[in-house]
């Protein structure tokens, strides 16, 4: 059974059936059946994956047998004369990402519930191609499918934000459109770069290997180790990483989410921030990392700053926002900042944390935007000054937003605290490789300024924690404490069991993940384990340094030994 | 009893999820639950605490140097992992003391190791190393009870079942006769188990993450429970909600340190566990990396990181200022969690982390100044205040800041001695004060009382006794407490100037801690009356739940300082003397022992006391301690006296009921300034308010500004610059065919020259050296495949080390030539 393709296509599909067929006011009802038949396929895919972290097997695209870990793959040639093929694959990044795709795809069908009353019929056509779009993102391992579902998942958001927004949705959506456009040009450009320089040097000749498959590319550049083509690319490198450095968004790319959020319906809002965002970030760790290791140590340093300036930034910016919903966009710049700088300590806890960090920002910024999402409902305004008191008419409201406000506060003992100690402890242990990058001749870690300062690094975003206290907890008081003094908040209506089911799901993940998060730090171990061994390929560790210049070993065996070195540490 | 230690929490937890849960319909059972749940995990504690003292008198009776230190097995740490052969054999191995023959667990050996009992409920994080250099991370979520813990755990169960014995009397009001219950009745108790779970999982946690799970526990339901009141002002300036705000704030800048101190300790230690850490420490066995030495900079900083994270947690200079405004909170809580439990938690972890600190000279040097200002900022503070709450709560700080005193001179069981009595006679004088301000209706300036010891006579015991205990008059329990920190600061200096300084600051202070103790007694209880006259002839005390507490309060601030009698002052038959002391020893004083050997190198038993911080120690076997028994019983003496005194003057001035007096000497221009110092708590608070309020929102709003027109305005620019290039192109797609044809005239023209140009130029090279032009045509062919050849050259040299580089230099050169 094709199970990737039909956890992929079954919204659109059936979508489209329902769409077309049912009636306007039972388009909803088919909607959430969708999304869940979905989920159960993904928990179905979930039951079938072997999680265990040690699978692997030959596999074929095109004229080439490679080794792949991919698992439940599916192939099937398309456009053969540039070997574009229908491949899609899923290993623990992707399985993760996966489920809680489906998850917060519930989420936002139940959350339009009774906030979209026009166009329905339309708007959930919409939300299940945004479905299929981001699960194929997620599942594609050919590099140019990825792109098509990259691109594909950019129409519906358009329309979602353009239609069912609010009021300044057109400007919005077309910011967010032609911003995201942008970078997925330049990922066009380093995939066909890509494309025709896969190869390696054999005898001093280039042998070119062209596939836009991942796995291909990823064992090409494995087996030519230091010989490899992409070795040195940082144009490539630095085209696909701003196109998922503006998904992220990393600042200073960060401007068009404030706006999309803003005005986007709470179903668009959830959307983006639960799992739109986290394709950038899986991105930078599926392809970035394995395919240039060189660039990527290049970049590190680089990357790790402008983490630290938007962990710092988009804090501070959220403080003084005067609008709920802009202020957990800012919020989501500060943690996605807590991400990248996961990815480039490229240290095993700091990666974990930064997979982690995805997920949690999925709940614990779903949840507050979902949260956002039933007070504006109910008052239709977003302005935190025209609440204050909706603790005593509010209670549960209260009480589970509390959670979410703490989760993503980073709260010890819920979810958000692993997410951050992790990559915290990480990004504070990653002295050596820095100090690799130093050595690199072609590296500019030392101009940076990097190598001494890690510590200080670390320090720097730890004031997240902080700040991040500071703008969750204004929020929290404007609106749920004080005195209740506009007189029609007083009659608000507390949640219905739809509302407060969504919140208490996404409470107990939270608490969930807070206290046994050893299950999925385990099943993240073999996706950290998979980018920072390609990467380790260009790290020198000192002491293998000294042992270069004592040896004297040749090129090949230079690159074999550093392999086996780190088959050996791992 | 040690394995069910982990029902602490639990029962709390359990007791806050029913109250959350169960909210408006549980009524009054909301209280009962939670003082059931209590006063079990009370009765628990106390068999804990009987455990561990009999473990660890089987310990002593030991040979505490035949056996290998336990502490250095890793093995012991993953004990969860053990199969029950293993653990048999590690019990062996080690020569655990088996309180249960068929569970052996890690306890310590040796006399001084104060190990303990290791409770690993499941793993909590964990994440292997990938690269070389990565270290594998795994947390426990593990549980450690050893004599701190089981002393903690003692009183903050006991005094915490009496605050929510009171708080079910507190928390309703009478109204035309019928009793009714506080609208968020159960919320309330709620919030209050919910913060014993966390205050247990504190005192429990086995490494910094469990730890700071608690940490932050309770900074929460400090938050929650001081914004309890979350709609109404608590002063001019703040309402409930942001006293809470500001409090969990200024905890949240301590935790920051906290989160800095776990981050370096794992870099330089790979683990977190405390056991782990102190026995990595202490045992030579294992190379410490560098900075992790006796007075290494590492460690250095990692003491002076915790240090940040206790100041916020304890409410010391310079994060103290959330206290005094935490006082918005229902008086129970003031009671329970700001001051006799939650805010003794960075005292708490400094001691259970005396190795480290007793390493880091300079960090316990800057402890014990952070203490000593404290306790004389605040106390000075204390002395003109007129609210009743915001009087105990500088008193609260100062006190804290005498415990922090204690740990900077490496007096780490004094310290926590003061903790636990402090925990009796402040909630009892928080209680008193709470019940007056109820009997009152929620009046609190002092200045509006008055002669109430004869309408509220069981409050006025209880205030009275509570006041003399901590104003530090024999017998009462602060006598003994205190008198023993100033005793250690004033030995610990040995004669050097700096502790003698500040041992004098402590006298200062505990006679400012007696007068305005002293004067809250009389002003409230004392002399003529202040208020209306229908006002005073309704107050009464409170109700049972209220009273008894406060008598079995002011009954335990009489005698708990009898636990810890130091010898030096009164000789005790049999091993009456010091029983605290002596109980706490092999947990409070390993690091001073450990310095003294390492650095000092002492051979004693004894442990030589607070000496070891400036390390002019004379190492004879029992001199240290032995010698200064002499100035102890003085110092007692004189300390009793200023305590006296304070109080004297307190009712000379106040005692008539009169406020004529007092106010004559804030008008003497010679102490009006020093009044308004005193009034204004030195103006701390203005200028936070400026720095990091008012000045940080101007920051924040110009980040939101440079956000706005220049991050998004270069964005915004590409587009308008892509829109006025598509207007201007626009302009020449106008339908005029002149316009059209002038166009593909000018594009001709171009085309024309252009191949001209070229034209002439291989004419004129054919004419003047034909055979140069071929050749130079084939070097051009030629180049990349000459630059080819350059890299298998380089390839195949072995001598070069970075080869990819030079490749790519030759290729350059190559395409150059």
């Amino acid at each position: 059974m094709p199970l990737l393709t039909l956890i992929i296509a079954v919204p659109t599909i059936l979508g489209l059936l329902a769409c077309f067929f049912l009636p306007q006011r039972t388009v909803k009802y088919a909607a959430l059946a969708i999304v869940l038949i979905d989920l159960a396929l993904v928990i179905f895919a979930a039951g079938q994956f072997d999680w265990s972290g040690q699978y692997q097997r030959e596999v074929q695209s095109f004229e080439h047998t490679v080794p792949s870990h991919f698992q439940m793959r599916e192939h099937v040639p398309w456009i053969e004369p540039f070997r574009i093929s229908w491949t899609v694959g899923v290993d623990h990044l992707s399985m993760l990402m996966v489920l809680l795709t489906a998850a917060i795809g519930v989420l936002a069908v139940l959350c339009s519930w009774s906030g979209i009353k026009k166009r329905e019929r339309e708007f959930y056509f919409f939300l299940l191609v945004l479905q299929t779009g981001i699960m194929g993102t997620f599942l594609a391992i050919d590099l140019f499918l990825f792109y098509i579902f990259w691109e594909l998942m950019l129409i519906p958001l358009y329309f979602l934000v353009g239609i069912w927004g609010s009021k300044d949705r057109i400007f919005a959506t077309m910011k967010f459109v032609l911003y995201t456009l942008a970078g997925s040009v330049l990922m066009l450009i380093a995939l066909i770069w890509m494309y025709y320089n896969n190869g390696y040097y054999e005898d001093g000749v280039f042998q070119q290997v062209k596939t836009y498959s991942f796995e291909v590319m990823a064992d090409t550049q494995a087996e030519a180790g230091a010989l490899g083509s992409f070795r040195t690319a940082f144009w490539p490198f630095l085209a696909l990483f701003l196109a998922f450095a503006i998904k992220i968004p990393l600042f200073p790319l960060h401007t068009w989410l404030p706006d999309a959020h803003t005005e986007a319906p709470t179903a668009g809002s959830v959307i983006l921030a639960g799992v739109l965002l986290k394709t950038g970030g899986y991105g930078i760790i599926r392809y970035c990392l394995p395919l240039f290791p060189d660039a990527t140590l290049v970049f590190a340093p680089l990357c790790t700053w402008l983490a630290i300036i938007a962990i710092i930034y988009g804090a501070m910016t959220a403080i003084v926002q005067t609008d709920i919903k802009r202020l957990v966009a800012y919020s989501s710049v500060s943690h996605m900042g807590f991400v990248v700088l996961g990815i480039f300590s490229l240290n095993a806890q700091a990666m974990s944390g930064a997979i982690l960090t995805m997920i949690n920002h999925g709940i614990s910024t779903s949840g507050l935007f979902l949260a956002v999402g039933m007070l504006y409902e109910r008052t239709h305004t977003r302005e935190m000054s025209k609440f204050g008191g909706l603790c005593r008419n509010l209670p549960i409201f209260a009480a589970l937003t509390m959670v979410m406000v703490l989760s993503s506060a980073g709260l010890p003992g819920l979810n958000g605290f692993i997410g951050e100690f992790t990559v915290l402890v990480g990004s504070m242990s990653n002295v050596p490789i820095m100090m690799q990058a130093h050595e690199n001749p072609a590296g500019f870690a030392a101009a940076m300024g990097m190598t001494q300062y890690t510590w200080f690094i670390a320090a720097l975003a730890a004031t997240g924690v902080i700040f991040g206290a500071v703008y969750l907890l204004i929020m929290y008081q404007k609106t749920f404490f004080g005195k209740l003094d506009e007189a029609r908040n007083g009659s608000l209506k507390d949640l219905v069991p739809r509302e407060w089911l969504q919140l208490a799901v996404l409470s107990v993940a939270a608490v969930w993940i807070g206290l046994f998060p050893r299950p999925i730090l385990n099943a993240i171990q073999p996706a950290t384990e998979l980018a920072l061994e390609s990467v380790s390929v260009s790290i020198m560790l000192p002491e293998d340094m000294a042992s270069v210049e004592a040896e004297e070993i040749s090129e090949e065996e230079w690159a074999a030994a550093g392999e086996t070195e780190d088959a050996a540490s791992k | 009893m040690i394995d069910l230690v982990w029902l602490f929490p639990a029962i709390m937890a359990l007791a806050a999820l029913i109250n959350g849960l169960g909210c408006r319909k549980l009524g009054k059972t909301a209280g009962y639950i939670s003082v059931a749940a209590m006063a079990a995990t009370f009765f628990l504690a106390a068999g804990i605490f009987f455990e561990v003292r009999e473990a660890a008198n089987q310990t002593a009776q030991q040979a505490p140097t035949a056996v290998q230190d336990p502490g250095n097995d890793p093995e012991l740490h993953r004990w969860n992992n053990l199969t029950d052969a293993q653990r048999l054999q590690k019990a062996e191995q080690y020569a655990f003391v088996r309180t249960d023959p068929e569970n052996p667990r890690p306890w310590d050996t040796s006399v001084r190791g104060g190990m303990g009992g290791h409770v690993p409920l499941w793993t909590w994080m964990e994440i292997d190393g990938v690269l070389g250099t990565d270290r594998n991370l795994t947390i426990d979520f593990a549980l450690h009870v050893d004599q701190l813990a089981a002393i903690f755990l003692l009183f903050v169960s006991f005094v915490g079942t009496l605050v929510f014995i009171y708080a079910t009397g507190y928390m309703r009001e009478k109204h035309n006769g019928h009793v009714e219950l506080d609208p968020g009745y159960a919320r309330f108790f709620s919030y209050l188990a919910l913060f014993a779970a966390s205050m247990y999982i504190l005192v429990l946690g086995a490494n910094f993450p469990v730890m700071f799970i608690g940490w932050e526990g309770v900074g929460l339901c400090s938050y929650l429970l001081i914004g309890y009141f979350f709609d109404k002002p608590f002063n001019e300036k703040l309402s409930c909600a942001d006293a809470g705000k500001k409090a969990f704030i200024a905890n949240r800048v301590g935790d920051f340190g906290l989160l800095l101190a776990m981050f370096l300790v794992f870099w330089g230690l790979g683990t977190l566990d405390f056991q782990h850490i102190i026995s990595m420490l202490t045992n030579g066995g294992e190379v410490l990396p560098a900075g992790f030495a006796f007075n290494g900079t590492i460690i250095t900083a990692v003491t002076l990181l915790l240090l940040l994270g206790a100041t916020g947690k304890s409410a010391q200079i310079p994060l103290f200022t959330w206290l005094p405004d935490a006082m918005a909170g229902p008086t129970p809580v003031s009671a329970l969690i700001h001051a006799a439990t939650m805010v003794t938690a960075g005292v708490y972890m400094l001691a259970r982390l005396n190795v480290l600190y007793m390493m880091a000279p300079v960090t316990l040097v800057v402890v014990a100044f952070v203490g000593g200002a404290t306790a004389f900022v605040a106390a000075y503070a204390a002395l003109t205040q007129r609210g009743f709450k915001k009087i105990l709560a500088y008193s609260t700080v100062s006190q804290l800041g005498f415990m922090f005193l204690a740990m900077g001179v490496g007096a780490f069981a004094a310290g926590i001695f003061h903790v636990f009595t402090h925990a009796f006679f402040k909630a009892c004088l928080f209680l008193a004060a709470g019940a007056v301000i109820h009997a009152l209706h929620h009046e609190e300036d002092v200045f509006k009382m008055g002669g109430l010891r004869k309408k509220m006579p069981k409050t006025w015991f209880a205030y009275l006794f509570a006041t003399l205990a901590i104003a530090g008059v024999f017998p009462f329990a602060g006598f003994f407490s205190k008198d023993e920190i100033l005793y250690m600061v004033h030995s610990a200096g040995m004669g050097n100037p700096v502790f003698t300084f500040l041992w004098a600051v402590g006298m200062l202070v505990a006679l400012f801690t007696a007068f305005y103790m002293a004067r809250s007694l009389v002003l409230v209880f004392h002399g003529r009356t202040r208020m209306s006259e229908e006002k005073f002839n309704h107050a009464h005390d409170g109700v049972f739940s209220m009273t008894g507490v406060l008598i079995v309060l002011a009954v335990a601030s009489l005698l708990v300082g009898f636990l810890n009698v130091p010898s030096g002052i009164m000789q005790l038959p049999g091993n009456l003397n010091a029983m605290f002391h002596n109980f706490l020893e092999p947990v409070t004083d390993r690091g001073a022992l450990h310095i003294a050997q390492t650095v000092w190198g002492y051979t004693g038993e004894a442990v030589p006391y607070g000496a070891v911080v400036v390390g002019e120690v004379t190492t004879q076997d029992g001199q240290l301690y032995a010698g200064y028994h002499g100035p102890e019983l003085l110092l007692a003496v004189v300390s009793v006296l200023i305590a006296l005194a304070g109080i004297g003057l307190a009712f000379y001035l106040y005692g008539s009921g009169e406020l004529t007096a007092s106010e004559k000497l804030a008008r003497n221009p010679v102490l009006k300034p020093l009044w308004s110092v005193s009034w204004s708590a030195w103006k701390w608070d203005d200028f936070y308010e400026a720095v990091f309020e008012r000045g940080a929102m101007i920051f924040y709003g110009a980040v939101l500004w440079v956000d706005k027109y220049v991050v998004d305005g270069i964005v915004l620019g590409c587009g308008r610059v892509s829109q006025a290039f598509a207007a201007g192109f626009r302009r020449l797609q106008n339908g005029q065919v002149q316009v059209y044809g002038l166009l593909m005239f000018v594009g001709v023209c171009i085309f024309v020259v252009y191949f001209a140009i070229g034209l002439v130029t291989f004419l004129a090279d054919a004419v003047t050296s034909p055979a140069e032009g071929e050749a130079a045509t084939e070097q051009t062919e030629s180049a990349p495949a000459a630059a080819a050849g350059e890299e298998v050259s380089i390839n195949l040299d072995p001598s070069d080390e970075s080869a990819v580089f030079e490749t790519a230099e030759a290729t350059r050169t190559g395409a150059g030539q």
